[in-house]
């Protein structure tokens, strides 16, 4: 018999099988399936992608959540529910894709879906409704987070929170290697980022003579002042070029910044400059070496109070002589002193460093009149702990001051001794900044908090511990198939 | 290579399915035959030629040689990578071969020949069932395999090669593998 012959013979030993029945329809139909699915996939990743260019980047804006379902769903992009929609559509169709596959079985395909599934949200961009993060929650919260350890948190510049609507540092905050980790809060939503520098920003808070970098945040929340480390936008995590502001109008149009000598970069007076043009409206030159470290900017940015020898003096920004009154050891509170309809300012008497062991008496607030300096009606309050933080906030309503307090945010209204609280800080943290235009926003229940995606240090860790597992395991996939390359070659 | 049934008269979109039945009945057994020498194993041969027609079903109506289709499948998928590695058959390593039979009679020469088909690789166990199953010619076994007619040569070689390293006794049968086709139509249409 001839190779042939005997190949017909090897054939014919096991008799055809039969078709089930309707596998002609069912095939079609399978077919159509894939089809559906293969159509669906694409329809899901040009929805992605036309989502993230629409609303790419941080957010900029802060908005409560919109009232009505489809603006909710569609204006969030991938940042709202629309995300993970979008995930569970496209894990429903490839397990539907799946159902063709050779070997299938009901758990190896949730399996499949379930390591799909976080691989994509470990790979969704930061912010994305993936991360489970909230958003549109426009508010205070009634309680800030305070994990153990803020190391796994995602960084400004991994993960931009957009506007935010404090920051705030402390010992329980600091990590390890950087001692001047700053935690954000987003403007609108539970969403946590943090800063690491070496030196902390905020930490200049709780010393009264170096109070030079305050304050670290503008009106809106969006830019944060780091000190030497320079300014960022927390929109896009970038640092941005630009004066360093002491203080702002309300709407942030205006500054203040230090008018320095470019001999040897010591502070010679202050400019108030215009943001948008960078022309300097006016400048206020030292009269000697050394003058006022605090200086603030009124809401509409027409005029500019800063310390003088044993005064205050306010002046007109678009030129005249100034109105001065003595100040009496008092100081201006901070460069967020001013009230929002502009009659008011907030002195503070501090007494010494805080935290320097020295002798200290009770540090006071009080509310004065801009033109005369004198403490207005229901502006006295009672005296505060000795040695703790007190940081002038800026102004809740026309009559209310909110003001840090050692380990707590108060709020100080005007004819009221006593203030209320707004906030109590998390153990361990010693300095807090409210944007100024978040101060009004209502206080809301905190929600979960969250924390970004896994910043370098978590991928660092887990690239060293699951390295080499992956490693064994590709090796011994790479020698398995070795092994059969090998058998291969030898049977020809 | 044969290719002996033809779409009737295209009838109503409600004839399909019956056509297509029609098809499968009368070709099962050729098509099975293919299937089985490509795998070795009947599970795997089953799995392949669902495959190659569920394929023909969903593009029904747009073959005109539906035969030539399934074949088509049939060779391609029995040597794709993917296809490979789901049926790859265990095999247990001895020290030493079997010790062949001094003259092997046709059913241990049949027996034989198949446990050695199944030592050969999935693109060898194709070369040579189109080769000297299919009868096709070089040139047609490149064509259907996707390589070149350079390629299916040595396969062809090492191929009868190694089955003559598996299995001394089938020394005459691949001596002269009646029947293949060396080279070209002309010569295909001698054997034929």
């Amino acid at each position: 018999m001839s190779l042939r012959e005997q190949l017909r013979a090897v054939a014919e030993t096991e008799p055809p099988p039969a078709l089930p029945e309707g596998f002609f329809v069912r095939s079609r139909r399978r077919a159509h399936r894939r089809r559906l699915a293969g159509t669906g996939l694409l329809a899901v990743a040009v929805a992605t992608a036309g989502l993230e260019l629409a609303h790419g980047g941080g957010t900029a804006a802060v908005e409560a959540a919109a009232p009505t379902v489809l603006p909710g769903l569609v204006g969030a992009g991938l940042g709202g529910p629309l995300g993970w929609a979008l995930l569970a559509v496209l894990l429903m169709l490839l397990a539907v894709l799946w159902r063709d596959l050779p070997r299938r079985s009901l758990v190896r395909r949730l399996a499949a879906a379930a390591v799909v599934g976080v691989l994509l949200i470990l790979a969704a961009p930061p912010g994305t409704a993936l991360w489970g993060e909230p958003r549109g929650r426009v508010g205070l919260p009634d309680r800030l987070a305070a994990p153990d350890q803020w190391w796994s948190v995602a960084e400004l510049q991994q993960s931009p929170p957009g506007p935010v609507a404090l920051v705030y540092s402390g010992r329980a905050t600091h990590g390890n290697l950087e001692e001047g980790r700053v935690v954000m809060l987003a403007a609108d939503g539970d969403r946590y980022r943090v800063l690491d520098v070496f030196s902390d920003p905020l930490e200049q808070l709780v010393h009264e003579e170096s109070a030079s970098t305050w304050p670290v945040l503008s009106p809106d929340g969006r830019l944060l002042s780091a000190s030497g480390y320079g300014v960022f936008d927390l929109v896009t995590g970038e640092p941005v070029t630009g004066p360093v502001a002491r203080a702002w109008s309300a709407d942030g149009r205006r500054v203040a910044r230090a008018a320095t000598d470019p001999a040897d970069g010591s502070q010679i007076g202050w400019q108030v400059v215009d943001r948008a043009t960078g022309q300097i409206l006016r400048t206020i030159p030292y009269e000697e070496p050394g003058g006022g470290a605090t200086a603030a900017l009124s809401p509409d940015g027409s005029r500019f109070a800063v310390e003088h020898r044993d005064g205050v003096e306010v002046y007109p920004v678009a030129g005249g002589m100034p109105v001065a009154w003595p100040r009496d050891g008092w100081r201006l509170g901070d460069s967020t002193a001013w009230s929002p309809d502009g009659r008011l300012l907030a002195m503070v008497r501090r007494t010494a460093c805080v935290g320097c062991g020295q002798p200290t008496s009770p540090t006071e607030i009080r509310v004065v009149d801009v033109e005369t300096g004198a403490t207005v009606t229901g502006g006295a309050f009672a005296p505060l702990p000795a040695d703790v933080a007190v940081r002038v906030q800026g102004w809740r309503a026309p009559d209310q001051l909110v003001v840090q307090v050692g380990g707590a945010v108060e709020v100080f209204t005007l004819g009221r001794a006593t203030p209320s609280r707004l906030l109590t800080l998390p153990a361990g943290v010693s300095a807090i900044e409210i944007a100024t235009s978040r101060l009004a926003d209502p206080l809301r229940p905190a929600e979960p908090a969250t924390y970004g995606p896994p910043n370098l240090f978590v991928w660092l860790t887990l690239g060293a511990c699951g390295g080499p597992v992956l490693l064994a395991v590709a090796g011994d996939w790479w020698l398995r198939r070795r092994r059969v390359r090998r058998r291969e070659e030898a049977a020809q | 290579m044969r290719d002996d049934w033809t779409l009737p008269e295209p009838g109503t979109p409600d004839d399909r399915a019956v056509r297509f039945e029609e098809f499968v009945r009368a070709r099962t057994a050729s098509l099975w035959h293919a299937a089985y020498l490509l795998t070795g194993d009947r599970h795997h041969a089953e799995d392949l030629l669902q495959t190659a027609l569920e394929r023909t079903a969903v593009r029904w109506d747009r073959l005109d040689r539906p035969e030539a289709y399934v074949r088509k499948v049939l060779y391609t998928q029995a040597v794709s990578w993917w296809r490979r590695r789901q049926r790859r058959i265990p095999e247990v390593l001895v020290d030493a071969t079997p010790e062949p039979s001094a003259t092997a009679g046709e059913p241990e020469v049949r027996i034989v020949l198949a446990q050695a088909l199944r030592r050969l690789t999935a693109r060898q166990r194709a070369v040579l069932v189109l080769r000297y199953y299919e009868d096709c010619t070089e040139e047609e076994t490149a064509r259907l395999l996707g390589v070149a007619p350079g390629t299916v040569k040595s396969q062809t070689r090492h191929a009868l090669a190694r089955l003559r390293q598996l299995a001394p006794e089938l020394a005459g049968l691949l001596s002269d593998p009646d029947g293949a086709p060396a080279t070209g139509h002309d010569e295909k249409a001698v054997t034929r």
